[in-house]
């Protein structure tokens, strides 16, 4: 069944960009610094590279195999399944996180007055769907969705030059590298570190040794929208204000004059928000397919999407709890699961590549 | 057959789905709201919060235009401990739920503007209906519930009328065009504190308050969120010169020829450049201004156009526009001792180091900093006609 699935390399392009893009837009985490925070993306980037080699290389030691085989492999067979289960309630956890994010963000300023288990039903409800009809059907979406997402992005950098005033990003670091470093820090566990998810995709790439090159090409470059966002962000709102406000994205779009264009903003996180939904709901079902042996993975969408609205709902009772919990528990509970244990797992399959090359 | 019932099923289906593109959740249909055009806010003498509220009345606009006169907007006030409690009273009231997502001005009455306004602007700035692009005016000698209350002959609602003047900033130097959103970051900006337009009554025998009586005119100076005091509308083209906003305006010079006539030079394009220096590590305020302007008009007689007297307009213009400015540095360091001319931002971008060490009493520090005002100002053209007519 692995082999039949294809997806091209600008496939995978688009979809990693949709992946770190999307959520980015609302939580953006860069603006934990600041005005500093355009220098926080780029040493952010560094980290994203070296994780996304990290796993890409994993992938390409591992050809055909995805996490949970990998695992196994790896650990053992107990020992492997163990933590190939453990892997797998982590995607469902991130997976209501988003949710919940993408939730809050549309609940407080769009659909105020919608009972939100409604939005988390509908657009649930269609990323199951798209599961459903496989990861072809979901990059190929990707495909047409994530173009507009960019042209939006660059569209409303542009839109808004009336309103840029460059003097915001004085002074540079006001209060020393100190400010910025924890910002930078985060920025390995989110949005980087969990494109672990990715190596449920890597292996359906049709050219397999190109998965190096297209994961970190499209993480540099969806590295560098989120730039712009930042420049704009800080450019329109100045310091303080984008410390204060909850979604400086959304509230910078507003300032293009005459027209109401923030909703764009709305249709970025959504589009986007399809692609990220999709592949965690993908990795997670094929993953539980693929632990318990299972030709098919087709069942289990409905009930890991039930699962996993009812888990956005019963996670957190506001939007202050989740902030609390990413800030303090969310990089110390991630760590292990997108940095240590993929570590170990590469370390792990170079010396089995050296040992198999040496017997030949 | 079975194929067929299966495609009528995933059809009927799909129409379902159309429900859900009319709208919202609550959507309202627009003659179920009360449009907000504008919001006033006051102090109650027993420390209460007023809000008032102008709602337009879209079927009277549509009959005004066609001869009636019938009234086009309703204002309504309530007071509470809070705005979003005091806007929430209001609905016990109309039937209309006032919609703000298209409220273009809030006008602020002087009495809250002293003791501090963050604690109703917050109220704008965090409700997801408000827009922070609304304008702001400072109701001086008048409440913020008799602004709103004005009637109009001019535009079909008073806050419309409003809104187009405050917008002709661009052609006059009295008005100062201030939105919410850069008026809550003057007050989070360190070393600057800003300045926002004001509304005044001018004097009338008029019973009834209409819009005509109003004027918008001069700045309203904040120290931290609190107002202080006021500048005259006469010496905003000084204040406008310092921060760089001058965009057009005219300033009267005396005529080289004749002492006690004018000459009006139209400004077309004014520059300036606000920097710090230290000689002998003391601050001083460095400000480099570049004017252009043309004749505009000439009173009395003589020609202007030689080589001699367009020299003499330049130095004229340029004396002129550094009384203008040093009158608004004198009013910022010796009368108000504030610092709303944004220098202090200026040294926290350029020199962090030495901002650290003063920003604690600033103010204090800042009206002791001596001046130094470079100007460069050029007539550049005379308009249709050289020389003045003389009678003979």
């Amino acid at each position: 069944m692995l082999d039949k699935v294809k997806i091209s390399s600008f496939q995978l392009a688009v979809v990693i960009i949709g992946f770190i893009f999307s959520e980015s837009i609302i939580s953006n985490p860069s603006l934990a610094a600041g005005i500093d925070g355009w220098i926080v993306i780029l040493i952010g980037l560094i980290s994203g590279i070296v994780l996304i080699s990290i796993f890409s290389f994993i992938s390409i030691l591992n050809p055909g195999k995805t996490l949970i085989n990998i695992l196994i492999d790896v650990f053992g067979k107990k020992m492997g399944n163990l933590i190939a289960a453990l892997y797998i309630w982590h995607f469902i956890h991130i997976l209501s996180l988003v949710l919940d994010h993408y939730l809050g963000f549309i609940s407080s300023t769009l659909y105020v007055q919608t009972p939100m288990i409604f939005v988390a039903i509908i657009l649930t409800l269609v990323c199951a769907y798209c599961v459903k009809s496989g990861l072809e059907v979901i990059a190929r979406v990707s495909e047409i969705w994530i173009p507009i997402t960019i042209f939006i992005a660059i569209l409303l950098f542009l839109a808004l030059i009336g309103r840029y005033d460059v003097n915001n990003f004085f002074p540079v670091l006001e209060d020393g590298f100190k400010s910025i470093l924890k910002p930078s820090l985060y920025m390995i566990i989110f949005p980087y570190g969990e494109m672990v998810v990715f190596l449920m995709v890597f292996p359906h790439l049709n050219k397999h040794k190109n998965v190096f090159k297209v994961a970190s090409i499209s993480t540099i470059f969806a590295s560098l929208l989120l730039l712009i966002v930042t420049l704009r962000v800080i450019m329109v709102l100045g310091p303080d204000m984008i410390e204060r406000i909850t979604y400086p994205n959304f509230i910078s779009a507003k300032f293009v004059p005459d027209i109401h264009i923030e909703v764009f903003i709305a249709i970025n996180v959504l589009l986007g928000g399809v692609t990220k939904v999709c592949i965690l709901l993908y990795s997670i079902v094929m993953g539980v397919s693929q632990l318990f042996k299972l030709d098919d993975y087709k069942p289990f969408v409905m009930p890991i999407s039930v699962i996993v609205i009812a888990l956005t709902f019963w996670l957190f009772e506001s939007f202050f709890e989740h902030q609390s919990w990413s800030e303090e528990i969310y990089p110390y509970y991630s760590l292990p699961f997108q940095v240590i244990i993929p570590i170990f797992v590469l370390i792990f399959s170079i010396r089995k590549n050296k040992m198999r090359s040496s017997k030949k | 057959m079975k194929y067929g019932v299966k495609r009528y099923l995933l059809l009927s289906i799909l129409c379902l789905f159309l429900i859900n593109l009319t709208g919202c959740w609550d959507n309202k249909d627009i003659i179920e709201l009360g449009i907000v055009s504008a919001v006033g806010i006051d102090k109650t003498s027993d420390d209460q919060v007023e809000v008032t509220i102008q709602i337009m009345k879209i079927s009277a606009i549509k009959a005004k235009a066609q001869g009636s006169s019938e009234e086009t907007f309703w204002t309504f006030s309530k007071k509470g401990n809070t705005v979003f409690e005091a806007i929430r009273s209001i609905l016990t009231t109309i039937d209309h739920k006032p919609f703000y997502n298209f409220n273009e001005l809030v006008v602020i009455g002087e009495d809250l503007a002293k003791d501090g306004v963050m604690d109703v602007l917050d109220f704008f700035e965090r409700d997801h209906e408000n827009r922070v692009q609304s304008f702001v005016l400072i109701a001086k000698g008048i409440s913020a519930k008799e602004v709103l209350s004005a009637k109009t002959d001019l535009a079909s609602v008073p806050a419309l009328h409003l809104v187009e003047t405050i917008k002709s900033s661009k052609a006059s130097t009295r008005i100062i065009e201030m939105e919410l959103f850069d008026l809550l970051k003057g007050f989070s900006c360190p070393g600057k504190n800003p300045v926002a337009g004001v509304i005044e009554k001018l004097n009338s025998e008029d019973d009834e308050l209409k819009i005509i009586n109003l004027s918008v005119e001069g700045g309203a100076v904040f120290i931290k969120d609190k107002l202080q005091g006021w500048i005259e509308s006469k010496d905003l083209v000084g204040y406008l010169i310092i921060i760089n906003e001058f965009k057009n305006g005219i300033i009267n010079i005396p005529n080289p020829h004749e002492e006690n006539k004018f000459v009006t030079i139209e400004l077309k394009k004014v520059n300036s450049k606000m920097d710090i220096k230290f000689v002998n590590n003391k601050p001083i305020i460095f400000l480099d201004v570049k004017a252009e302007g043309n004749i505009g008009e000439q009173q009395g007689p003589g020609d202007l156009t030689t080589k001699e007297m367009v020299k003499k307009l330049d130095e004229g213009l340029e004396k002129k526009i550094e009384e203008e400015v040093t009158k608004v540095f004198k009013l910022a360091q010796e009368e108000y001792k504030n610092d709303f001319l944004g220098f202090g931002n200026i040294i926290y971008k350029k020199n962090l180091r030495y901002w650290k060490k003063v920003k604690d009493n600033w103010d204090s520090e800042f009206s002791n900093i001596p001046v130094d005002i470079k100007i460069k100002a050029k007539v550049l053209q005379p308009g249709q006609v050289k020389k003045a007519l003389e009678p003979k």
